[in-house]
């Protein structure tokens, strides 16, 4: 992990301001008023009902949408979508890999779309981080299971070592002891890396287990309801989500989410 | 290997039985329904045609094929570059996608005499026709394979500041293989099609008669056995050109297939 320069440590890498989309053709906004700040090395989970424009929020954090009001403010002035930058990666749910590419091909994508030099070292070694081995580097995605797919796409979003990682529901198509076991391996390589993450999720033990800060929004408009933050320290373990504070914290979040 | 025999008897009894019940009632048919030859000639007739002009029938299936196979070609390569504007360049497919179902449903039979008096009887008037009439099913493949391109890959795409170029390349292509492939299939049929049409109208250059020809001229004659020969032959031009595309789509194909 790189250590950041002491200046930029608390400065968040970015942040919307009373950011309001409002698509044509739509009466109520999509988001209304979206205040947010993700700083370095931070863990944000979001949760709400369908519809209620979490991803949306994403793709406005990502540079992919422009709010129709409001500002997004990043970190680097490259880290916007119109420009070749690599501080954002972003992963999405059944893990997006290109069928045509095999694992290697796809991990190379990142380098070949910024016009990076390829470091076939750095792939290596992200690969079996993410628990892949060498003979599984030539096979299709196809050939892989749900899993195997879901590392291969989280190790792809690494490549260019970027400072925040942005994911769409991207463990919503795994069972439950998959997800839990690729939660435990999304923080490991958190802690390796250092990077931020803002997790959009349905699974609300995810959402807990994998973030410092937990938002709630609402639909029609979207907007932040609720913010919670989360007490637990940062070397979470499997049993923190057998602990009757997690049970507890769970039930609370559910509560607040009928509620909307 | 004794794996591959048992597929290929299991899948082949079946369609050789209604095959051989087939030609069975066809030939108790001329013999008690006392049909004229001329109007239904027996399998044998055909049979013996098929042996004994072999000779001729695989020269004008020969020149067929050519025809086929390079209206085809361009029909192709056309059509891909017409797709690819298409999927670029949306004003354009606004524009142009209403004439572009013009060339599907142009009578080519009501439009040869002009192709004709264009390029002149012959190959040449063949081809053009061949063109037309299967260019059309690779444009909307392929049109619709690029537009189709998963939403999420081009934002990843976006995220990482692909050019232009690079999306249409290293993605919308590549997502619209299997439906190129399958557009291709459709026009390997048609492209047969137009080639004996075309050989209908355009007729033929300094010997070169192809099967269109050969089934014009025995229509001519009253000779069935040709004609239906010609048919038999024509049909597994078509058969042949999709079972070369489907094989080279088995070849190429497998890393699509994503589950």
């Amino acid at each position: 992990m790189s250590a950041s320069p002491a200046s930029s440590q608390h400065t968040p890498i970015v942040r919307l301001i009373d950011a309001t989309v409002q698509f044509p053709g739509q009466g109520v906004p999509t988001l209304l008023k979206i205040n947010l700040e993700v700083k370095p090395g931070e863990n944000i989970a979001v949760v709400g009902p369908s519809g209620c424009g979490k991803s949306t929020l994403l793709r406005v954090l990502a540079g992919l949408l422009q709010p129709s009001d409001g500002k997004r403010i990043a970190i680097d002035e490259k880290a916007c979508a119109s420009s070749r930058q690599k501080e954002l990666a972003m992963v999405f749910q059944d893990a997006r890999l290109l069928p045509w590419r095999t694992v290697w091909g796809n991990m190379q994508l990142p380098y070949e779309l910024t016009g990076e030099a390829v470091d076939k070292k750095r792939l290596g070694e992200l690969l079996e981080l993410t628990g892949l081995h060498k003979k599984d580097f030539h096979k299709y995605p196809r050939m892989l299971s749900g899993g195997m797919k879901m590392r291969v796409a989280v190790a792809r979003s690494l490549v260019l070592n970027p400072k925040l990682l942005l994911l769409d529901e991207p463990f919503a198509a795994v069972d439950d002891l998959l997800r839990e076991q690729l939660n435990l391996e999304l923080l490991k390589l958190q802690k390796q890396f250092g990077f931020s993450t803002v997790l959009v999720t349905h699974h609300i033990g995810e959402a807990l287990f994998l973030s410092h800060r937990l938002f709630i929004m609402s639909a029609s408009p979207g907007q932040i309801t609720e913010e919670i933050p989360i007490p637990w320290p940062e070397n979470r373990t499997g049993d923190l989500r057998v602990s009757p504070e997690f049970a507890q914290l769970c039930g609370k979040v559910k509560h607040l989410l009928r509620q909307l | 290997m004794k794996k591959l025999i048992m597929h290929g008897l299991r899948a082949g009894i079946p369609p050789g039985l209604f095959l051989f019940v087939g030609i069975l009632c066809w030939d108790l048919l001329i013999r008690l329904g006392n049909i004229d030859r001329y109007l239904l000639p027996t399998p044998r007739a055909v049979l013996d045609v098929l042996v004994g002009r072999s000779g001729d029938l695989l020269a004008a299936a020969r020149v067929t094929f050519h025809s086929a196979v390079v209206g085809f070609s361009l029909s192709l390569l056309g059509g891909l570059i017409v797709a690819t504007l298409f999927s670029e360049f949306r004003w354009l497919r606004r524009g142009c996608y209403p004439y572009a179902i013009f060339l599907h449903t142009v009578p080519i039979v009501a439009i040869s005499p002009l192709i004709i008096t264009w390029f002149g009887y012959g190959g040449k008037s063949v081809i053009v026709i061949t063109f037309i009439v299967s260019l059309f099913p690779i444009i909307t493949s392929a049109t619709n394979g690029m537009l189709e391109a998963d939403s999420e890959l081009k934002e990843l795409f976006k995220l990482y500041g692909a050019s232009r170029w690079s999306v249409l390349w290293k993605l919308k292509f590549p997502s619209a293989v299997p439906q190129i492939i399958s557009g291709a299939q459709t026009a390997s049929g048609l492209a047969i099609v137009g080639a004996i049409i075309g050989e209908f109208f355009a007729g033929h250059e300094a010997g070169r008669y192809g099967l269109g020809y050969y089934i014009f001229s025995a229509q001519g004659q009253f000779r069935t056995d040709i004609l239906l020969a010609s048919v038999i032959l024509s049909t597994l031009l078509g058969v042949g050109l999709f079972a070369a595309i489907a094989l080279f789509a088995k070849t190429v194909l497998y890393r699509w297939i994503t589950h």
